[in-house]
């Protein structure tokens, strides 16, 4: 009560939150008591210390993930899964097709020809042949034209060679029924696949099969990329 | 820095409006602090890390309720609450031993040997460790106290909000609290040059 120091303001005065006449008198006070000045050293000095502490760091990030940072992706994703099957039905549509033009003994690729090697050009005199289904004569084959249903002019007429309908050449004399049939039926699906080949674009230069499923795998792997991105964030 | 109080403003009114980049942007600044202010009041850094991250996730959803004013004296509000929240707990369950009662006098110890001078201490690791270890002694709100105004700067008026108590009681804690680090450091052979 009768204490003359003003030890009990020194962090406030320290501080600079006492009021103006306070300040005032504790100003005046430290003037002349060695005593209190000494405790506001000690303190000023143990607040510079405190104040000197490592600051540490967390180990990971504390921040919530609150913005939606990939939200651009969503688009991709959704066209990447749409790109893909769509390749992947052309990929079938253009199998089929080019497994049609290949009935009975075509090239030993599965596929084909490629684009460089047009399944259908007719100028090109290309004959597919048709192994008879039954009966099966082993030695039997039946040389049936391919564009006799739809000439088309094609890499044959581009380097100048008029389009000729395909001349029909049999390379045995079978004139069996059973053959006959086998041969009007390959006939047909040649016609067919050249009529899919026209709608679905694969014209006289088709794309090979694989290309489409190329790119059906590269679209679902965009898909699935953008997929995780967007869960993990 | 008045641009800088201009982008904080700009970014605190898209926060209050919702956009979560805004308040990213907002908490990043305050992670370190509010990691280091944590820590330190409750001394394990996993604990620090899973109050700070709830603290801001306590934040972001009451942003609503955000009355203006010191966005940094607000998160720091909540952090320090929640910290608290979790010694007492431990308190409770026995984990932490009794505390000093806060309203304890805190007397001046004399030295009993001439030693450092704290400007001299400061600079050894030896004496930050004992600052550390006599602020781990004290009480957790004494603590807070002392933390938010020589660490983080804040005002008395500014703790006593973050803190719920009367200014009163903010210089009180305060001063008791620097008291007690002082009395630690003169206790290991510390003293003043003037004295």
């Amino acid at each position: 009560m009768n204490d003359p120091h003003v030890s009990r303001d020194l962090s406030v005065y320290l501080d600079a939150e006492l009021a103006p006449a306070d300040r005032a008198r504790v100003s005046a006070h430290l003037e002349d008591c060695a005593r209190c000045a000494l405790q506001l050293a000690e303190l000023r000095a143990t607040a510079t210390m405190i104040a000197a502490l490592p600051s540490p760091r967390p180990s990971r990030s504390l921040v919530p993930s609150l913005a939606p940072r990939w939200n651009w992706l969503r688009p991709v994703r959704s066209l990447s899964a749409m790109a893909s099957g769509a390749f992947l039905m052309v990929f079938l549509v253009a199998a089929v097709a080019q497994s049609g033009s290949d009935l009975g003994g075509g090239p030993a690729s599965p596929f084909g020809r490629t684009a460089a090697q047009p399944a259908a050009a007719p100028t090109a005199a290309e004959q597919v042949t048709l192994e008879a289904a039954s009966p099966p004569p082993a030695d039997v084959r039946v040389a049936v034209p391919v564009a006799t249903a739809q000439p088309a002019p094609a890499a044959g007429a581009a380097d100048g060679t008029p389009a000729a309908p395909a001349e029909e050449q049999e390379t045995e004399d079978a004139a069996s029924a059973p053959e006959e049939r086998g041969a009007a039926a390959a006939t047909a699906v040649a016609a067919d696949t050249e009529g899919v080949r026209q709608v679905y674009g694969l014209g006289s230069e088709p794309l090979t099969p694989l290309v489409w499923l190329g790119l059906a795998a590269l679209a679902a792997l965009f898909a699935a990329v953008a997929h995780w991105r967007l869960r993990a964030a | 820095m008045q641009q800088d109080a201009a982008a904080s403003a700009a970014l605190l009114d898209r926060a209050r409006r919702g956009e979560g980049r805004a308040f990213e942007d907002l908490a990043r600044g305050l992670e370190g602090p509010l990691f280091r202010h944590v820590l330190r009041i409750l001394g394990t850094s996993a604990d620090a890390e899973d109050v700070v991250q709830d603290a801001m996730v306590s934040a972001w959803r009451s942003m609503s309720s955000f009355e203006g004013g010191s966005f940094r004296a607000w998160i720091f509000r909540i952090a320090t609450n929640r910290a608290i929240d979790v010694v007492r707990a431990r308190r409770r369950r026995g984990e932490l031993p009794l505390e000093p009662p806060e309203d304890a006098e805190v007397e001046w110890a004399e030295p009993a040997d001439p030693g450092l001078e704290p400007a001299e201490i400061a600079s050894q690791a030896e004496a930050l460790a004992a600052v550390e270890e006599a602020l781990l002694g004290l009480p957790a709100e004494q603590r807070a106290a002392l933390m938010l105004r020589d660490i983080e700067g804040f005002s008395y008026e500014e703790i006593a909000g973050i803190t719920a108590v009367e200014i009163g009681t903010v210089k009180s804690r305060i001063h008791r609290g620097r008291l007690a680090v002082r009395n630690v450091l003169v206790a290991r052979g510390w003293r003043s040059s003037a004295g």
